[in-house]
């Protein structure tokens, strides 16, 4: 099998687990009952009128009366046209409030992952070349540090270091600014930070460990013995087989944390993205959009994990993707 | 900030009694002894009619009033006020229990300073009050503290989740049922969760006092009051009260009151019964604290604060500077028809006004109309000449409004937030500017309910949805929810609605207000700002970190934090009185009073004793840090309609 065909047929596999996500989605809204037919029964009831006939023309009105595979039909065509309904929590539309909140969730969120992805590693095969001296307890200590302190906290107090005392940084998040800008990178340089203290420390460790791993290794060995410099032998030696097993992780930890750790943060600096949409509506119980959001990461999901798998061939020469 | 945590020492000496109180505290079980028996109508059925009163000084023989407590050897008065001056002590309060174990068939009384029932055990209750919220919690403890060294009563004080208190005690399935209050049958019709039926049909679990739950006590209108005191069987009363006066006789004056004066002397009657009987037992009214940027000058420390928003400025009188506010929460929606949030309300306002307002006299201040009655039942609208909205749509007139109502509000399909105020009022077209209104009941105090209160919509741009029926057309119009059609109707332009971070707007050159005869002399100018914005931020903390560095110019303050916020000097903490009162609720219905045989909480000079038991001045000093108003009837004490306590 050749890299177009492994590919081609990634890709294909990756459409099918969206078909299959967005159908169990379908399955499971259309068994929930439906607030706003519910709405307009219970309205009619309390205006006197009759609430099940008000019902049948809520049901009616929304397409709800149609059997089931033709609406599964309009579904599917409207989640693969973007056509996603209203949003009543924000009085938008669901493709607009998700664009919205990815816009500002990206501004913090790219950096976050660039910064993650250089520095987790270097810090972990810095370590693992320094392994039990000072050097190694220190960065092992501001890693374990990031990871325990609870975002929210960091923020809140850096927040009130930075923002209310020193007035370095505005307390109220400025959407006004252009995103390139010097005031853009200067709001969001605590959030960043908070963020990349957070999640550099589970990748700091593995790193150290698998590169502790290599660095003893035959090829190291042979490497040394050839006259490499100590920054190629790691970077290019060192480096490279450590980053394999680290990428499986990489891509789910931050997936997890593009919902999880990111709403906090985004509550606490007033950052109006994708986590805070995500849970105001889940909040609000706005199906519309609570739906876009879960497919939203769904796709996103497939597509990461679509990426990891072609990285690892780039990666490590050593995984063929002929027998898969 | 750092304030707050270098002055936690501070914090810590003004909680010293909390240790006192606390030692007060047995710990015991709740004995759950049912067998309370229903009392009776005990004699009188209360009012002696009208008799004028004026509220005045009140030395007559206003015991007849009450009926039950003929025997008395402590004269209430017309209007007493509990918990104060000589309604308060350990000797009032034993003398009005007393008078209740006369009237209980059952013996309790005392032994030594305890209160005991008739097995000779000291009594002992239950106090609910909000999980996690320091205040409710040092109230509760201070209610304990109190009954216990003045009555003699174990109070057992508990903390309970808001939600599962209403869900399983203050609240039960509404089943209706009939009664005898007063010595008249009375049946419970229409039954609901919140009073869903005599004082035999209670809540799943049973309770004897809480302090979770405040409730609002309508200083602007009354009327509203129905729902909680119109009667035993009336809409909401989760407690089991049974007036002990002819209340329904005197809601129905108010009701049909055609002059001013009717209409006082009947609440001032009501609220002194309301006094007197003590159907909750009242403890105070405490103060939203708002902190403002100390260059800005407006707010002030009433009801209405905020009404005069374009005359408020910045340090010396001209247009300057950006006037900016955070909120906790986004808006739903900005489209006037459909908004029911006080925050997206806000929003609205700063780019348009709606028919009028209320001054800080609590007067009726008109803006886009005027209203006038002579009775109650025709009230006539007139509409200002200035109105313009944006082109296309060119001048308001009387039509939009009455468009408005017939075609939208009083409309079986568009489901407008103001839909319900604008049932079964006839409404009519009388002049170009003028349309007249008329109610099914007269209401003198109709604008009072804010039912009148109107957005003016163009009829041109609704006109369209309202030929094809359309709900979501008008919900997501654009021009409604981005307000683009505002003209000269609003202080402000809204610029732009960012749904995650809030809304700006610029300065309205147009503003109608500018030109008309009433109000301060600064609305010529107004508004003073040149920008205006309202950010949402989540988090209070960041929310407070904003108007300590300026960012923001008015935030709301928690009360814990009043003391290091009234020292800063980048911030002016203004007290603004609310229409929210803090009672205890008493429960008399039949799983009430968990202490022994009968519910003493049904016997007026009980719930009398417990008032007088407890020390209101020392209360809100102790623990509300003088932040609060006592709380003697269910008026504050600003409200036109409050007896006279001179």
């Amino acid at each position: 099998m050749g890299f177009g065909r492994y590919v081609t047929a990634r890709v294909l596999w990756a459409g099918v687990v969206s078909l299959i996500i967005t159908t169990i989605t379908f399955l499971l809204v259309s068994a929930a009952p439906n607030p706003s037919v519910q709405e307009a029964a219970t309205q009619a009831a309390l205006q006197g009128g009759d609430p099940a006939e008000a019902a049948e023309r809520a049901r009616e009105l929304r397409g709800l009366d149609q059997p089931l595979y033709v609406r599964y039909m309009d579904f599917i065509e409207s989640v693969y046209t973007f056509d996603w309904g209203w949003s009543r929590s924000r009085s938008q539309p669901v493709t607009e409030a998700l664009g919205q909140g990815l816009y500002y969730t990206a501004q913090y969120s790219v950096p976050w992952t660039v910064l993650t992805v250089l520095i987790g590693p270097l810090v972990g095969v810095y370590s693992a070349a320094n392994m039990y001296s000072w050097k190694d307890h220190a960065a092992t200590g501001f890693a374990f540090f990031g990871y325990a302190i609870p975002n929210f906290f960091f923020g809140i107090i850096l927040l009130l270091i930075f923002g209310v005392w020193l007035e370095v940084i505005p307390v109220v998040y400025n959407t006004d600014v252009a995103v390139f800008s010097a005031q853009n990178a200067v709001q969001l340089s605590i959030p960043v930070f908070v963020l990349v203290t957070g999640s550099i420390g589970g990748i700091m460790r593995v790193s150290r460990n698998e590169s502790a791993e290599f660095q003893n290794a035959e090829f190291m060995k042979t490497a040394k013995a050839k006259g490499v410099s100590p920054i190629r032998a790691y970077a290019y030696h060192v480096m490279r087989p450590t980053l394999v097993p680290l990428s499986t992780t990489l891509v789910g930890q931050l997936l997890a944390l593009f919902l999880g750790s990111s709403l906090l943060v985004e509550v606490v600096f007033g950052i109006p993205g994708i986590g805070r949409v995500t849970y105001n509506a889940l909040i609000a119980q706005d199906t519309n959009l609570l739906l876009g959001s879960t497919l939203a990461f769904t796709f996103i999901a497939v597509i990461g994990n679509l990426l990891e798998d072609l990285v690892f061939t780039v990666l490590d020469p050593r995984i063929s993707y002929d027998d898969r | 900030m750092s304030r707050r945590h270098t002055d936690r020492t501070d914090d810590d000496s003004r909680h010293i009694g909390r240790r006192q109180w606390l030692s007060a505290l047995g710990i015991a079980g709740v004995a759950t002894l049912a067998g309370c028996s229903e009392q009776g109508g005990d004699g009188g059925d209360g009012s002696d009619g009208e008799d004028g009163s004026d509220g005045g000084n009140g030395t007559d023989d206003g015991d007849g009033e009450d009926g039950s407590d003929g025997g008395n050897a402590v004269d209430v008065g017309d209007f007493p006020q509990f918990g104060v001056g000589d309604l308060y002590g350990q000797e009032v309060a034993r003398t009005l229990a007393r008078d209740a174990f006369e009237q209980s068939e059952y013996e309790y009384g005392f032994d030594g300073d305890t209160m005991v029932n008739p097995d000779g055990d000291q009594v002992e209750i239950n106090i609910y009050h909000s999980a996690g919220q320091e205040t409710s919690q040092l109230t509760a403890e201070f209610i304990a503290q109190e009954l216990g060294q003045n009555l003699g009563i174990n109070v057992v004080v508990e903390a309970i989740d808001g939600t599962r208190f209403n869900n399983e005690y203050w609240t039960a399935e509404a089943q209706g049922g009939t009664d005898t209050v007063n010595g008249e049958e009375l049946e419970w019709a229409s039954p609901t969760p919140q009073n869903p039926g005599p004082r035999s049909v209670t809540s799943n679990e049973p309770w004897d006092m809480s302090i979770v739950f405040g409730l609002n006590t309508y200083p602007l209108n009354p009327l509203t009051n129905e729902v909680f005191f119109d009667g035993a069987n009336t809409f909401y009363n989760p407690v089991g009260y049974y007036p002990q006066f002819d209340v329904q006789a005197l809601f129905e004056d108010a009701r049909e009151a055609t002059t001013r004066e009717e209409l006082q002397q009947a609440f001032v009657e009501i609220f002194e019964n309301l006094a007197r009987e003590q159907p909750y037992i009242t403890l105070l009214f405490s103060d939203d604290l708002v902190g403002y940027n100390p260059d800005l000058n407006g707010p002030i420390e009433n009801f209405s604060n905020g009404w005069d928003l374009p005359a408020w400025h910045f340090e010396d009188p001209s247009v300057s500077g950006s006037y900016d506010t955070v909120t906790s929460a986004g808006f739903t929606t900005l489209n006037p028809l459909y908004n029911t949030e006080n925050g997206a309300g806000d929003a609205i306002a700063r780019a348009l006004d709606q028919g009028y307002t209320f001054d800080e006299n609590q007067e009726y201040f008109p803006l886009l109309y005027d209203m006038s009655t002579e009775d109650g039942e025709v009230w006539t609208f007139e509409v200002r000449e200035n109105l313009q909205f944006s082109e296309p749509y060119g001048q308001v007139t009387a039509e939009d409004f009455v468009y408005l109502i017939q075609e939208l509000h009083q409309s079986d399909w568009a489901n407008t937030a103001a839909s319900s105020s604008w049932d079964g009022v006839e409404v009519e077209q009388t002049g170009e500017f003028e349309f007249e209104a008329t109610l099914e009941t007269p209401n003198l105090l109709w604008p009072q309910t804010y039912d009148p209160l109107l957005y003016p919509i163009p009829r041109d741009l609704v006109e369209p949805y309202v030929e094809e029926e359309d709900v979501d057309g008008l919900e997501q119009d654009e021009e409604l929810l981005e307000l683009q059609f505002t003209g000269n109707l609003g202080a402000f332009t809204l610029d732009e609605w960012n749904r995650g971070s809030g809304t700006e707007y610029t300065r309205n050159d147009e503003y109608y207000l500018r030109d008309i005869d009433e109000g301060p002399d600064l609305f010529s100018e107004g508004p003073l700002f040149e920008e205006a914005s309202i950010s949402v931020v989540e988090e209070q903390a960041s929310r407070l970190g904003a108007l300590e560095t300026g960012e923001a110019d008015s935030a709301a303050i928690p009360p814990e934090q009043y003391e290091s916020y009234d020292e800063d000097e980048n911030v002016t903490v203004r007290q603004v009185p609310t229409p929210y009162n803090t009672i205890i609720s008493v429960n008399q219905r039949e799983n009430g009073w968990n202490a022994g045989p009968g519910n003493l909480f049904q016997h007026v000079p009980f719930r009398q004793a417990l008032a007088s038991a407890i020390s209101k001045d020392q209360l809100i000093e102790g623990v509300y840090r003088g932040l609060a108003e006592p709380h003697f009837t269910w008026q504050p004490r600003w409200s036109e309609f409050y007896p006279g306590d001179e």
